[in-house]
């Protein structure tokens, strides 16, 4: 008997153990469990109520990958937290569906010269709280993010506050400080923020976010769910879905799950794996968009990396087969890239695909690691983040480099350390991954952003001609000009691989098919204003 | 001379009277063949496994059971009955190393407490009482995620964390066999402190250690897989198989076997384990069955 319950036992310990997607599953199927049950009955009184046309009454349960972390205006960028915040705050203008230039609080806007723009603001905007948006909060707004993260303050970095002026209650001239390709692409970034909510609040609102938005904030449980209900004094009029309730749902395979159970109309971070299930089924839509972003292996160029070298990082270029990392990481969604480039960035010349971008070729990969002098000795350090594409891909890099006789060792770090651990190129890292993009859609903008000196260099490249050009470019008038720095700007960073481009990514979208409405906005966003039920 | 053969008889007919009856349990036997042929696998790994377990085939990836692939490939075209087979080399690593690391450590502690007592036996007790109150899984995690991810900071984590079921079970037999008259008699003749707990009280204390560190082997071989579950042990191209459960499972739903293998090899080593260390406890202590 005593043996036949350690069987059971031990059987149940096993399959614990198949199950323990685990602590984390648990945790989020526990805390969505209500949300699964409420998403339900939700659900069914949708239907009901289809025929009545009432559908306000059903909130939307939608899918987000990870906790948003900080909900302060211009904290955390990330796509997550930007969903949510999306819904909350507004900027003057966004690029939203098809990226094209949406204007939200300002009614119109005008450059008068190479440095100067004048904004003409909404009139009648209130902030959640009854507050007027005036032309002071736009001021405050810019104010913050010159004090804000390195991210935001990139929004306004040309910005010549001591010159900007209120003109009044609805208008502000913007000053810059000089000429600058990416003002308007940058300062789109920026959300506008009660001047008076935010003194008040002594977080810096990240408690209890206050924006313009047509919803407001209710409730964020961390790790499991953030609340928003309808904003009664948005500009906009009602919404047709009054409660939109984000659930944290990190467990790729649990989100279809989470579809297909109820749990939530819309998926935002669809499983590549889950793609052909949901779309051979007539309840749901798939939705696959080419994004702007390239998945790319980030070189440590510093004098701590062996792959200072540029002969060693051409040479693990060459080693790499980028379709082999759109088949074995991207399950084919996407495509490779053919240049140091998005084809779907706007200042994207064709001309570039025409040279050979790095295709895997063997020999020449051991002539360059040979002509590098690299030690084989000394293993190289791959660092990845906790996600598991990243942990693919760089299992399959490790691969090919073991084809040039070079061990590379894989370390894992939490998502949050990885960023850390990437900014210490000290570190002992070699390499890492990066998905590049910009507001902007240009080249030219992730040239300057992640790889000229006064960037986001984390790569910590160097090249004196290279930040030279970037420094021109950025200030350049003459498009026709600047289309030939940016060819010289793309052929040096080709030559130099501080980072090399694999796959031109797409995004994985999946939505209950009694939700009408849905697209994709911005580069990964959605408007639940726009959203209503069948 | 002749009082050699006596001990030598003495100590083997202990050990075969001890195997006569753990012979009898069919089940303990079962769980030794089944470790010893996993132990075997183990260590022919390069010789059973048709394929090198970082082989990747990108054209074949998710295929399922096979004549060419026994038990169908994973998300990166590598053969999992490979996998398994070379898998089993760092479970067992670190199941067997992070028990001795824990009984060597815990049985010393352990007999110190015992059999000095008073202030010494109060001092590591209190401190093992404060280390107990962690639960072994997370006191795991956190030496891992402390000394960082890999293998051998996975052992040096399950093995810290279970220290304290040894010196534990240690004292406890301890302090039963330090009142017995032959200890008494070894003290009474002046012998040696270390000679006595090594020669006289250590023997006599083993049984339970021995049911312990067997069962002991399974859970570590589960808190292994735990932790590569979570990214804290083996790291790639390694295969485990908690490790080999965690890459599967974003694709449990259209590719079961990629899960389903790895869960029942554990399953099946797990138990084995546990049957063996059941059948041991039996037939090293008669009167504790049934």
């Amino acid at each position: 008997m005593k043996k036949s319950i350690a069987m059971v036992l031990a059987g149940v310990m096993a399959l614990s153990m198949t199950a323990c997607g685990g602590g984390g599953n648990t945790t989020t199927a526990a805390a969505g469990g209500s949300g699964t049950a409420a998403g339900s009955t939700a659900a069914a009184g949708g239907s009901e109520a289809s025929g009545s046309g009432e559908n306000s009454d059903r909130a939307l349960y939608v899918e987000i990958s990870s906790d948003p972390g900080d909900l302060t205006p211009f904290g955390n960028n990330g796509t997550n937290p930007v969903r949510i915040k999306g819904q909350i705050y507004e900027r003057l203008y966004e690029y939203g569906y098809n990226y094209e230039v949406t204007p939200i609080l300002a009614e119109s806007w005008e450059q008068k010269d190479s440095t100067h723009w004048v904004f003409h603001l909404k009139e009648g905007v209130k902030f959640s709280n009854g507050n007027d948006f005036t032309a002071s909060d736009m001021l405050f707004s810019m104010n913050l993010c010159k004090d804000g993260t390195v991210m935001s303050k990139k929004y306004v970095e040309f910005v010549d506050f001591e010159n900007t002026k209120i003109i009044d209650d609805h208008t502000v001239e913007v000053a810059l400080t000089s000429p600058d390709a990416f003002f308007f692409s940058g300062f789109c970034g920026v959300y506008m923020v009660d001047e008076e909510s935010y003194n008040a609040s002594g977080d810096g609102l990240a408690s209890e976010p206050i924006g313009t938005g047509p919803y407001k904030f209710v409730e964020w449980t961390t790790g499991s769910s953030v609340k928003l209900t309808a904003n009664e004094n948005w500009w906009g009029g009602d919404v047709k879905i009054k409660d939109v309730v984000f659930k944290v749902i990190t467990e790729s395979s649990q989100r279809s799950i989470e579809l297909e159970t109820g749990g939530v109309d819309l998926v935002l971070d669809l499983g590549m794996a889950d793609y052909d299930r949901l779309n051979e089924s007539s309840d749901y839509s798939v939705l696959v968009n080419d994004t702007f972003r390239t998945s790319s292996i980030y070189f440590n160029c510093s004098e701590h990396s062996a792959c200072n070298s540029k002969e060693l990082r051409q040479a693990i270029a060459y080693a790499i087969d980028a379709n082999g990392i759109l088949t074995g990481a991207y399950s084919n969604f996407g495509s490779i890239a053919k240049s140091f480039c998005n084809e779907k960035m706007l200042d994207y010349n064709e001309a570039w695909a025409a040279n050979d971008y790095y295709t895997q070729n063997l020999e020449k990969a051991k002539e360059l690691l040979a002509a590098s002098g690299y030690d084989a000795a000394k293993p190289l350090s791959i660092i990845v983040s906790d996600d598991p594409l990243q942990n693919t891909m760089a299992e399959i890099i490790q691969a090919y480099l073991s084809q040039l006789g070079i061990t590379a060792e894989i370390t894992s770090y939490e998502s949050a350390v990885y960023n850390n651990a990437i900014d210490d190129e000290a570190g002992g890292w070699d390499i890492s991954f990066v998905t590049l993009t910009a507001p902007s859609c240009q080249i030219l903008d992730i040239c300057n952003a992640f790889f000229a000196e006064d960037g986001i260099n984390r790569s910590c490249f160097q090249n004196a001609e290279f930040n030279t050009l970037v420094k021109k470019a950025v200030v350049e008038p003459d498009e026709k000009v600047r289309a030939e720095q940016i060819d010289q700007l793309v052929a040096i960073v080709t030559e130099d691989v501080p980072a090399y481009m694999m796959v031109q990514t797409a995004d994985l979208y999946a939505y209950n098919n009694d939700l009408v409405g849905f697209q994709v906005w911005n580069q990964t966003n959605f408007q639940a204003k726009d959203l209503s039920f069948k | 001379m002749s009082a050699e053969i006596k001990k030598k008889k003495k100590k083997e007919s202990r050990f075969l009277s001890t195997l006569s009856r753990l012979k009898k349990n069919k089940m303990a036997m079962a769980g030794l063949i089944i470790v010893c042929l996993i132990l075997l696998m183990a260590l022919f790994a390069p010789l059973i496994a048709p394929y090198g377990y970082e082989e990747q085939d990108l054209a074949h990836m998710f295929s399922s059971p096979s004549s060419d692939h026994w038990m169908g490939t994973d998300n990166l075209g590598r053969d999992i009955f490979s996998r398994l087979v070379y898998g089993s080399r760092q479970s067992l690593k670190i199941g067997f190393l992070s028990v001795l690391m824990a009984s060597v450590i815990g049985i010393t502690l352990g007999a110190i407490a015992g059999y000095y007592g008073g202030k010494v036996d109060n001092i590591l007790m209190r401190f093992l009482d404060v280390f107990q109150s962690v639960p072994a899984m997370l006191m795991s995690i956190a030496i891992a995620a402390t000394l960082g991810a890999g293998m051998n900071n996975a052992i040096v984590a399950i093995g810290i964390g279970t220290v304290p079921i040894y010196a534990r079970m240690t004292r406890a037999q301890f302090l039963s066999i330090r009142g017995m008259e032959y200890v008494e008699a070894a003290v009474a003749i002046n012998a040696k402190d270390p000679r006595i707990i090594a020669k006289h009280i250590l023997p006599n204390a083993l049984s339970p250690m021995i049911v312990q560190m067997t069962m002991g082997v399974a859970g570590a071989i589960l808190t292994a897989a735990s932790l590569s579950f979570i990214g804290l042990g083996a790291q790639p191209p390694l295969s485990e198989w908690g490790a080999m459960l965690s890459a599967g499972r974003s694709y449990i739903r259209d590719y079961p076997h990629l899960v389903m293998f790895p869960g029942i090899t554990i399953m099946i080593t797990v138990l084995s384990l546990n049957m063996l260390g059941d059948g041991l406890r039996d037939a090293l202590d008669p009167r504790l069955k049934n």
